[in-house]
């Protein structure tokens, strides 16, 4: 394989994962305060759907993602509202939000099929690094989503496990009758950071039809948002363990076209699943590993309503 | 000790509250105030209403009728924070901390005083800082999960206090503390007061309450029957003001049938283990339990207890010694029911019954493998219900319905269920441990004298307690456990209280070496 070959393969490899790197660290801080959004494939749809439309009529790729991450967080606040609030069970409501994004969007979004994207998101050149030898080509002429997305990670790193507000963040998740008793509002955070990860998934969505498939299609996401849900838990709740992971899954997903360039000869289907089946494999060894050594620890109060008694 | 005062002394008043659970009235509308620089007690049995009333002072619930006073200021809670902003906060009977958390992180949660940046240095300081402050020692490195129960209060009451909590409300605070760690609250308590705290100190203890409380306050079903000052108040008159149809609230001391030692069921031999931070707990514990005998067991809380009572009943590995029950050795949950060994664990809603299921169900936890219940993979729940409903009135239920769910059962209740189920059937042993802690009079003798019973029926009995007045009223041995290893080990009659006491703080017996 040639030199220049495999600096662009890990370059689409970096850029094909920012859409889930986005939604699992969204999904990260929604679960540090104790919540998991199971309709984060949903509230991707909806992203891409209103970034993809939006991007069309004012053809401005920033427009497209701003209206995807605020659509994205007024789905993702639908579920916070009927399971933090109504405290109804978290699976079902998230299961039935994203069949209601999985038709509504395919319905909405019918005339737009097969249309190509007008507001594609350019490469950013980051001057000087990007003409570095092989690194440059490899990691410094992506979009500026995807410098950020690879940034938010240790962002988010340092807000959980280095401020004040992280400590409470955490403390939510772990226990929040303890939390409620310090005097911390645990509902309206809980509900600030189901917007939150709704913000960063949809976006994610919006990333998917500006800046990778640059199209629309009925279920664009084709499962990234799954994805992105089981990598934050076989990451061990670890900002940079999400990184890692999504990087594992663009990997994958290049590693099919990389075959079929190289001529290997393997059915493309197998390539085509490979990410999803190699990306659960190789987490669940790690998550599998770490649980050995008795250092998994996933928030206490995950996925339980909070009653104030 | 000393106690910084940022705010001067606040009076809580609660006039006319009133706060419905459904169908039940659980506080019914009076007018109370505690005063600050006052120890005030409030008393009263399981279900009288006081920990809904100053759960309702303290921002936790919502009062359906009534007004609430600071420092004669009114003032409406919506929630803790705003009780902790006006200066009120609760210690409740179940701590309300992260366990997985340390102590420095514990009490920095939801504190303003925490830089917006942290780190582990600076939180450990501070926390450091807050119990020189106020005289309450914890190791801030220390993972709260990992604590005595004794300490998880402290850290408990530091964060009360470090928010500048003025009103300081107690939920049954030492149910679960040794003598000495009482003692210690109580001191602390009284040295609050005396800096100008309002402490409010819920319990149902009379003669704890007499100890500490300036002024003793009275409820029974919802309702306040009566307030006094400290000096008007003797046990005999508390006594009948906090039960209508008890007269007397003493503990009855009952001899031991068989006067010499039969022969041994429970045998624990040099039994070592280690904590969950890799510890020595036990380091070399010896005990035998005879037929017809209670043997006590005291100590401070974390010595060591736990972790016995755990391999005991199987549910925690040692990593030598053995454990001995009726001649089998046993290892694990199922060989020790097979050897005929009852367990009432301290966490009676957590580990000793299913709280979400029923009174039927939770009857039938420990036997519903056995022909009289299954017919093979299928529960006959006919026969199950019979059996229930049969220990249901055995061991006195509140209810006959044994479909009701466990929750629904007040403490007292629940601990007579979890009694009967693990002292019912061809049972040679049982280990009880802290088994009528906060339980009211009432409840609590009754558990006792079942205990007593199981003892007369030739049961072995290993109970482990942190009360120091249960051990003696009802043990025929009291053996001392202190850092993992047993300090003394007496006949009931030779037994001297402060000899105990000094054994439990890591002193040497007198006349022994």
């Amino acid at each position: 394989m040639d030199y220049q070959f495999l600096a662009l393969t890990i370059a689409t490899a970096i850029g094909i994962s920012t859409a889930i790197l986005l939604a699992a660290t969204g999904e990260l801080l929604v679960e540090k305060v104790g919540v998991y959004n199971i309709a984060l494939e949903g509230v991707m749809l909806v992203g891409a759907l209103t970034g993809f439309i939006t991007g069309q009529t004012t053809g401005s790729w920033v427009l497209g993602l701003v209206a995807g991450g605020v659509a994205g967080c007024v789905f993702a606040l639908v579920f916070g509202f009927i399971t933090v609030l109504l405290r109804t069970d978290m699976i079902v409501v998230g299961v039935a939000l994203i069949l209601v994004a999985l038709g509504t969007t395919q319905t909405i979004g019918s005339s737009y099929v097969a249309v190509a994207a007008v507001a594609k998101i350019p490469n950013a050149d980051i001057p000087g690094l990007s003409s570095l030898p092989f690194i440059g080509t490899a990691l410094f002429q992506q979009t500026w989503v995807t410098y950020i997305a690879a940034v938010l990670p240790f962002l988010v790193a340092f807000l959980l496990f280095r401020t004040r507000h992280g400590l409470n963040m955490r403390a939510i998740g772990e226990n929040p009758n303890a939390a409620d008793t310090a005097g911390i509002a645990v509902v309206g955070w809980r509900l600030f950071y189901v917007g939150v990860g709704g913000v960063f998934a949809g976006v994610g969505g919006a990333y998917i039809t500006l800046g990778i498939v640059d199209s629309w299609a009925g279920n664009v996401t084709a499962g990234q948002g799954w994805i992105a849900f089981a990598i934050v838990f076989f990451a061990g709740w670890q900002p940079l363990w999400i990184l890692i992971g999504a990087y594992f899954f663009g990997a994958l997903s290049v590693l099919g076209d990389v075959g079929q360039v190289m001529g290997w000869g393997i059915p493309s289907e197998a390539f085509t699943v490979l990410p999803y089946v190699g990306t659960v494999a190789v987490m669940m060894l790690r998550a599998w590993s770490q649980k050995r050594r008795g250092a998994v620890s996933w928030p206490a109060a995950l996925g339980l309503p909070f009653y104030r008694s | 000790m000393t106690v910084m005062t940022d705010r001067a002394g606040l009076a809580l008043e609660l006039s006319g509250i009133v706060k419905k659970f459904g169908d039940l009235t659980a506080v019914s509308g009076f007018e109370i105030c505690f005063e600050p620089g006052q120890v005030h007690a409030l008393l009263g049995e399981n279900g009288a209403g006081k920990s809904t009333l100053m759960n309702v002072a303290a921002g936790f619930l919502t009062p359906d009728l009534g007004e609430i006073a600071i420092g004669g200021r009114a003032v409406h809670f919506g929630s803790p924070r705003d009780a902790i902003e006006a200066g009120v906060g609760m210690v409740h009977q179940h701590f309300r901390l992260v366990e997985q958390f340390t102590v420095a992180q514990n009490l920095a949660i939801g504190a303003k005083d925490v830089g917006t940046l942290t780190s582990t240095k600076a939180l450990n300081e501070r926390a450091a800082e807050i119990g020189a402050t106020y005289g309450l020692g914890v190791d801030p490195s220390k993972v709260v999960g990992s604590l005595s129960v004794g300490e998880k209060q402290r850290v408990e009451i530091l964060r009360t206090l470090s928010r500048g909590a003025q009103v300081l409300i107690l939920d049954e605070p030492t149910a679960v503390l040794t003598p000495d760690e009482s003692d210690q609250l109580c001191l602390n308590l009284r040295a609050m007061a005396s800096a100008g705290a309002t402490v409010v100190f819920i319990s149902h203890k009379l003669n704890e309450v007499l100890a500490v409380a300036d002024r003793v306050s009275v409820m029974r079903g919802g309702l306040l029957v009566a307030s006094r000052e400290r000096s008007e108040c003797d046990l005999d008159s508390l006594a009948r003001l906090m039960f209508e149809d008890v007269t007397q609230a003493d503990e009855r001391r009952s001899a031991r049938s068989a006067v010499s030692l039969g022969t041994e069921i429970m045998t624990i031999q040099d039994l070592r283990a280690r904590d969950e931070r890799g510890a020595m707990a036990l380091k070399g514990v010896t005990l035998e339990v005879h037929d017809h005998e209670i043997v006590g067991l005291v100590g401070v809380a974390g010595n060591g207890q736990q972790e016995l009572e755990q391999i005991v009943a199987g549910i925690r590995q040692a990593d030598s010694g053995t454990v001995v029950i009726n001649g089998d050795e046993v290892h694990g949950v199922q060989a020790a029911l097979r050897a005929g060994l009852g367990y009432i664990p301290e966490d009676r809603r957590g580990t000793g019954l299913v709280t979400a299921q029923s009174i039927w169900l939770n009857s039938i936890l420990r036997i519903y493998k056995q022909g009289s219940i299954s017919r093979g993979v299928l529960i006959q729940t006919k026969k199950a219900k019979k059996f229930a409903l049969e220990l249901a009135k055995k061991v006195n239920l509140s209810t006959a319905d044994v479909t009701t769910l466990v929750q629904h059962l007040s403490g007292g209740n629940a601990q007579k269920l979890l009694a009967g189920r693990e002292l019912e059937g061809d049972r040679k042993a049982v280990v009880a441990v802290n088994p009528t802690q906060g339980l009211d009079v009432k409840a609590a003798r009754a558990v006792r004298d079942r205990l007593i019973q199981a003892r007369d029926e030739g049961l072995a009995v290993l109970l482990i307690s942190a009360d120091l007045d249960e051990v003696f009223a009802i043990s025929d041995r009291i053996a001392v456990i202190y850092e993992g290893q047993i300090a003394g080990n007496f006949a009931v009659g030779d037994a001297d209280r402060d000899e105990i006491g000094r054994l439990m703080g890591g002193g040497s017996a007198n006349g022994l070496s």
